[in-house]
């Protein structure tokens, strides 16, 4: 015969997992953990987090310093004299040439 | 006469700096924190990191125990907090679970196993049955149906309220019950 519900919990809720061996030396690595976690930071992990910090910092600011240096190479390709700039966008249009 | 520290008094000595004082509080509360985080861990590894998950928290967390309440109910907050947590990160895994996962003895050979044999196997049944259900749920059920707790403990170590709890409990139970059922004929 086949244990209805309420059975299978009444089971499930006998069963005492055996945590014995999980439990051995548990304080000990707890301390060990705690301990690493109390530990101030070596000058070369902080070194480490400022450098990564602030490269991170630097990221927009080296964006805007690339745009501007794309614009600016942009901007010098068109010639500065009108007649040379009327030459430019001339052959800026397209033509259609049978 | 005792010797013995109070809680509260290794609390103090704790934040005083006193690393030993917080092994002794372990000490005291370590099988408290495995029993009930042994209901929701899978296997030795699980288990050791969610429990040092708890007292990690539990030591970072003192300062702000007030002491106006047993420590041990502030304590029992924070393992219950945890292993929901725990069981949210763990949240994938766990949705991959099979509930047929093998055919277990529990339904094939009552009587013929020793008591011990079937309480683990229907242990691991209720598991997989569970982890057909949200975090939420399945965190009630496991304080209401193996940690025997009431509606009002529940409540107030998880922080939600008791009507939430008693919805959510009858529903996850009714879901429970119907899945069992469906293996139980599949079984058959």
């Amino acid at each position: 015969m086949k244990p209805d519900f309420d059975i299978l919990l009444q089971d499930a809720r006998d069963h005492l997992p055996d945590t014995s061996a999980a439990e051995l030396g548990f304080e000990t690595r707890l301390r060990a953990q705690i301990r690493e976690l109390s530990r101030p930071p070596a000058f070369l992990d902080e070194f480490a987090a400022w450098l990564w910090r602030s490269t991170l910092g630097l990221i927009p600011v080296l964006g805007v310093l690339v745009a501007l240096f794309l614009l600016s190479s942009s901007l010098n390709d068109i010639p500065s004299q009108a007649d040379g700039l009327i030459a430019y966008l001339t052959h800026a249009i397209p033509t259609f040439s049978q | 006469m005792s010797t013995e520290p109070t809680d509260a008094e290794l609390v103090r000595q704790t934040i005083a700096g006193d690393e030993a004082a917080f092994a002794t509080l372990a000490a005291r509360y370590r099988s408290r924190a495995f029993g009930t985080a042994s209901r929701f861990a899978r296997g030795r590894q699980e288990l050791e990191d969610l429990t040092q998950d708890i007292f990690l928290k539990v030591w970072k967390g003192l300062k702000s125990f007030r002491g106006d309440a047993p420590f041990e109910h502030w304590f029992m907050r924070i393992v219950v907090r945890t292993c929901y947590d725990f069981l949210r990160k763990n949240r994938k895994r766990r949705e991959n679970e099979v509930l047929a996962e093998n055919s277990t003895d529990y339904l094939t050979r009552q009587g013929e196993v020793s008591p011990e044999h079937r309480q683990r196997e229907a242990f691991e049944i209720v598991q997989r049955l569970m982890s057909q259900l949200n975090e939420k749920d399945r965190t009630i059920i496991t304080l209401l149906e193996l940690e025997e707790r009431s509606v009002r403990e529940i409540a107030d170590l998880t922080g939600w309220s008791e009507s939430n709890v008693k919805v959510r409990a009858h529903r996850a139970r009714k879901k429970m019950k119907s899945l069992y059922e469906t293996q139980m004929l599949a079984e058959s």
